[in-house]
């Protein structure tokens, strides 16, 4: 099990899953999805797989979204985790507003901005993975920001309020 | 517009580096499903299939018998190539029907991995079922499983790769009950829910690959061992209760078959001409025989199944097929046996007019005739396409189709209707028809075939195919068998 799988799985799972962790909020879920898409990618082959980063995190998404069941328990956790966090110091408690406010976008707004800005695709990448015309990418990806900053700017209001 | 742009980029990078800096606890690679699962490897199952089927087709049926018995298979082909023979091509062999050698005993040396289907496999390990007492036996076999680092034949994977210990194994009856424990007192923690329930499947099999064991107890650190999936029912549990199908073949005569088709003078006796193995699948092939031994029709004739526990044949149920009615009517007793030690199948007993398989366990099992003078028995197969009134044969679970291609399978259903539909992501019925199987409400299966187109399916191309059964009472779903794939 050598010939460039390993070295493929030590540089692409740690960010796949993160991205997967961000898009579905459950650790296991994104864990799951993460080690079935690189399964799949075996089964695919690696020489068929034009950017095998790419590639996986399209997978990857496919998988997380794929059972209605995780998404239930997904919300359960997420709930859970946002009671559990401390209020440690500013950044972190951006970064983590940012993360909750990704959660609140529809799911294949979140794919697609993670696509963009973690994986750092391209337009036209995105287009044709994410099937999407490839002209409303960029109007689709705005409007995604656009809500997760409103989101992001009523989060830290509601924090302020509260302190 | 750009100043827009700047904006959303400054917003998409602090949101990267949220992404990157939260805390997760990956799996390394050693531990991963990559590394575990060698059967991954290679090409595409469909497209094996698909090339299998188009050889086979192209050949007739000479490459199906992989263990021809007798000349009379390899002379006379045609009776095979029927329309039921797109069929049978389709669930033709893969490189998972692999030779034995000659084997002179059953097998107990044996631990249990598991099948890409879900389905436990029993694997050989040298002297791993040794010891003077079953206590120390199975204890040997917990410990050759527990500390097991492959290889593992193609197509299987292991979950034994955990921190437990055998600590006491102790047998009442016919229950073992398996005391683990870890090194450092913790319970083991799973990568995902499929290893715990993998895990709980080979210690099933292993622990009552003992003869005279059928039911287990496991704790681990003295608690009730648990997983999400099989945790809801209680301990002991025995090898059907994790095999992973839904349902348990026939079990006893009563729920066994009998059939009599044959018109004019049928044959008298039978003969076995092949056994074939395609994963979780075995599939063995009769011929009806005059007294010459040339083909001839099928006399009437029983299959059932029963739990046994036998010091030669070995195994924990065994699957029988005789001609009843002949007037010289006898099972035979044991003839000529044959150790397979290849799971699901144990040992092979012929007797002058009936043919006894041993078998691992009660999988779901079924008979059908492509012709008046042969009889097929397929025990088991992908769980996922498998229920008591459909078996899908392709195509394979989790594959890619175009959007046009064939459905095939067996099917036991009201008047041989066998309804498909197809569902995208939503749950949106997408195509949907029906095709008429071979044979329709009886003891035997009937074959069915039909190639069907669904619209292109947009991202993610993933739809689920379902095929069942209507009921005739209420118009209900029955026996419904889901295959995810992948439309491209």
């Amino acid at each position: 099990m050598t010939d460039g799988w390993r070295e493929l799985y030590e540089t692409e799972y740690p960010r796949l899953l993160r991205a997967l962790l961000a898009i579905g909020g459950d650790p296991d879920a994104a864990e799951d999805a993460a080690q079935e898409a690189f399964v799949k990618a075996h089964r695919t082959g690696l020489e068929r797989l034009d950017r095998p980063g790419a590639w996986l995190l399209v997978v990857g998404t496919r998988e997380l979204l794929r059972s209605r069941r995780r998404r239930r328990i997904e919300s359960e956790r997420w709930a859970e985790r946002g009671m559990n966090d401390a209020p440690g110091t500013d950044t972190a408690a951006d970064r983590a507003d940012l993360i909750a406010a990704l959660r609140q976008l529809p799911e294949r707004q979140r794919a697609v901005v993670v696509a963009r800005y973690y994986y750092g695709l391209s337009y036209d990448e995105i287009g044709r993975h994410f099937d999407i015309k490839s002209g409303t990418v960029g109007a689709t990806l705005h409007q995604a920001i656009e809500r997760l900053r409103q989101i992001q700017i009523a989060g830290r209001l509601a924090r302020g309020a509260m302190r | 517009m750009s100043e827009r742009h700047d904006d959303d980029e400054i917003l998409g990078r602090a949101l990267s580096r949220a992404i990157e800096t939260q805390d997760v606890e990956g799996t390394p690679y050693e531990r991963s499903r990559l590394a575990v699962r060698p059967l991954r490897r290679g090409l595409p199952v469909w497209q094996m299939l698909g090339a299998a089927a188009v050889l086979v087709l192209a050949v007739a049926f000479g490459a199906w018998f992989t263990r021809p018995t007798a000349p009379v298979v390899a002379t006379s082909p045609t009776p095979f190539v029927t329309p039921s023979a797109v069929t049978t091509a389709s669930v033709a062999p893969t490189a998972t029907a692999s030779p034995t050698p000659k084997q002179t005993a059953v097998d107990h040396d044996r631990i249990y991995v598991i099948g890409r289907d879900g389905v436990p496999v029993g694997v050989h390990v040298d002297a791993s079922g040794s010891g003077n007492s079953a206590v120390d036996r199975i204890a040997s076999r917990l410990r050759a499983l527990l500390s097991f680092n492959g290889p593992l034949p193609q197509g299987v994977d292991s979950a034994a790769h955990t921190a437990l210990q055998v600590r006491s194994v102790t047998t009442a009856a016919d229950l073992a009950t398996l005391d683990l424990v870890t090194a450092d007192g913790r319970d083991p923690v799973f990568a995902s829910e499929l290893v715990p329930v993998m895990l709980a499947k080979q210690l099933v099999y292993t622990a009552t690959e003992e003869p005279g064991i059928r039911r287990v107890t496991i704790t681990v650190n003295g608690r009730s061992f648990q997983t999400q999936v099989l945790g809801a029912t209680t301990w002991p549990k025995e090898r059907e209760d994790v095999f992973g199908y839904g349902l348990r073949g026939p079990v006893g005569k009563d729920n066994g078959i009998s059939f009599s088709a044959a018109t004019g003078a049928p044959a008298n006796t039978f003969a076995e001409r092949a056994m074939t193995f395609q994963g979780s699948l075995a599939r063995f092939t009769f011929e009806g025989t005059d007294a010459n031994g040339k083909a001839a029709p099928f006399a009437p004739f029983e299959v059932w199944m029963l739990p046994i526990e036998d010091a030669t044949l070995g195994g924990k149920y065994a699957l029988t097929v005789n001609v009843p009615f002949d007037t010289n009517y006898a099972t035979g007793g044991v003839g000529h046996v044959e150790f397979v030690n290849q799971s699901p199948v144990v040992a092979t007993a012929e007797g002058a007019r009936s043919f006894t398989i041993t078998l691992d366990d009660a999988r779901p099992w079924r008979a059908y005739m492509p012709d008046p003078q042969h009889l097929v028995v397929e025990i088991g197969g992908d769980p996922r396409m498998v229920s008591d009134r459909v078996a899908l044969a392709a195509p394979p679970h989790d594959t890619a189709v175009p959007t046009t291609f064939t459905i095939s399978g067996l099917a036991r259903t009201f008047e041989a209707n066998v309804v498909w539909r197809v569902k995208d992501t939503t749950g949106k019925v997408i195509a949907t028809g029906h095709t008429t199987a071979s044979i329709g409400t009886s003891a035997l299966w009937g074959t069915f075939s039909t190639q069907i187109t669904v619209p292109p399916v947009t991202f993610p191309g993933q739809v689920a195919l379902e095929v069942y059964e209507v009921s005739p009472k209420d118009g209900s779903e029955q026996g419904t068998v889901s295959v995810p794939l992948y439309v491209r």
